[in-house]
């Protein structure tokens, strides 16, 4: 039983992914640094789900990169402005799924 | 080999399985967000990095080629979702080489030999269809069939007249046959019967089997297409004349010491006929095989489906 809430759970959380790494990328972020600040606000990662999924959101267009060698290398991501749009459209997505399900859950009528 | 070293060694690994132009840049990023992992392990830990703590580490990373996996998805040769039907054509395609090489239609054929051949092709078909899905995903991948019951009747009766003249009436009466056939330009003589085939078990079963195949046509007639028993039987028939045809061909061959049961009267005629019943029986064979695998696999809708009004 509880296998199946964690699969169940570990579905949900898969799907808000990509909604949780672009919020928390408003500020520069490196890999290590942006899982500490999603397990500190409660949506821990794998460290091997995180590192490609930000080499796939800078693909899509929705993150810019750069290294810094000043001490050791880190590679730094951040949203650009597509990354920023993409942000707010799914911000408001979500925040509407939030209301549908809270609505099914509770079993009222649209 | 320290920490380190073991870091270094997996992320060589993933980076070979990554397209080239990926390698560098990824292995790059990979090395220094594992080394950030580990010290962050070693400082929870108390204690300085070593290996058992990098092997940890990269355990939840997963063997080298699903890291890679998650970095660049590189497509499957033969679609997951195709896998089915490459098994089943396989299966197929061992049970067709399998066939041919008993009765050694091929001659001094390798039937391991054409059956990787059959393999090969299978695999670069099924490559070049998931190859085509994903280049055109927009092109449309399916069509309506008819289903497994369909046979109009005019099609079932002139299966059934087809059958009753070839090979019903060529087989019962094959002298009458070519008479008729070739308004009695041609000899008959060559397709004269020996006393003993005429007279065996093997003619009269034939002969049982060939008089039911019309038979079972004329039920789709009635029945307005093929039910499950038709196809059924379908099978039986099939399967057992080709198993009879080929044993036509092989008798005297397969039974070492009995007696040779040749056909017609004719030696000419007989080395002609034999790899003909021998041909014939085994697409009879295979045919039967693949209609027993439609039947075992016949989808049939549920009852309240099957009597919705259209």
């Amino acid at each position: 039983m509880a296998e199946r809430e964690n699969t169940g759970l570990t579905e949900l959380r898969r799907g808000v992914l990509v909604l949780a790494v672009l919020s928390r990328l408003r500020i520069p972020q490196y890999g290590y640094s942006l899982r500490q600040a999603l397990a500190e606000g409660g949506m821990p990662i794998e460290e091997g789900t995180l590192y490609p999924l930000l080499r796939r959101l800078e693909a899509q267009g929705l993150l810019a990169s750069e290294w810094n060698t000043e001490h050791t290398p880190r590679r730094y991501y951040r949203l650009n402005a597509e990354g920023e749009r993409t942000l707010a459209a799914l911000t408001e997505a979500w925040r509407d799924q939030v209301r549908v399900m809270d609505q099914l859950l509770d079993g009222r009528r649209r | 080999m320290n920490a380190n070293d073991v870091i270094d060694s997996y992320v060589r690994d993933v980076a070979r399985y990554l397209p080239r132009e990926k390698r560098n840049d990824v292995a790059f990023e990979l090395r220094a967000l594992l080394g950030d992992e580990l010290a962050a392990k070693a400082q929870a830990a108390g204690r300085a990095p070593d290996k058992p703590m990098a092997m940890e580490l990269l355990k939840g990373f997963g063997r080298p080629a699903e890291a890679a996996g998650r970095y660049h998805q590189r497509a499957a040769l033969i679609d997951p979702t195709d896998t089915h039907h490459f098994l089943i054509w396989s299966l197929a395609a061992a049970v067709t080489v399998s066939v041919l090489s008993r009765i050694s239609l091929a001659g001094a054929m390798s039937s391991s030999g054409l059956f990787l051949q059959c393999l090969g092709a299978l695999v670069v078909v099924f490559s070049v269809m998931g190859w085509w899905r994903r280049r055109h995903p927009a092109a449309p991948g399916w069509r309506p069939k008819l289903g497994p019951d369909w046979m109009p009747r005019g099609l079932a009766v002139v299966a059934m007249t087809a059958t009753l003249i070839f090979p019903v009436f060529m087989y019962v009466a094959p002298q009458t046959f070519v008479r008729v056939m070739f308004l009695g330009t041609l000899p008959t003589s060559g397709v004269e019967l020996t006393e003993a085939f005429s007279q065996s078990t093997l003619r009269g079963a034939t002969m049982t089997l060939l008089i039911l195949l019309p038979a079972m046509y004329a039920a789709t007639i009635v029945q307005r297409g093929f039910r499950q028993w038709t196809g059924w039987a379908s099978v039986v028939l099939h399967g057992g004349l080709g198993l009879l045809f080929v044993a036509h061909a092989a008798l005297p061959d397969a039974l070492p010491g009995t007696e040779i049961l040749p056909v017609f009267q004719s030696a000419r005629s007989n080395l002609v006929a034999v790899p003909i019943f021998g041909a014939v029986g085994a697409l009879l064979v295979l045919s039967a095989f693949y209609d027993a695998y439609r039947e075992w696999a016949r989808i049939s809708p549920a009852p309240a489906l099957e009597n919705r009004p259209n």
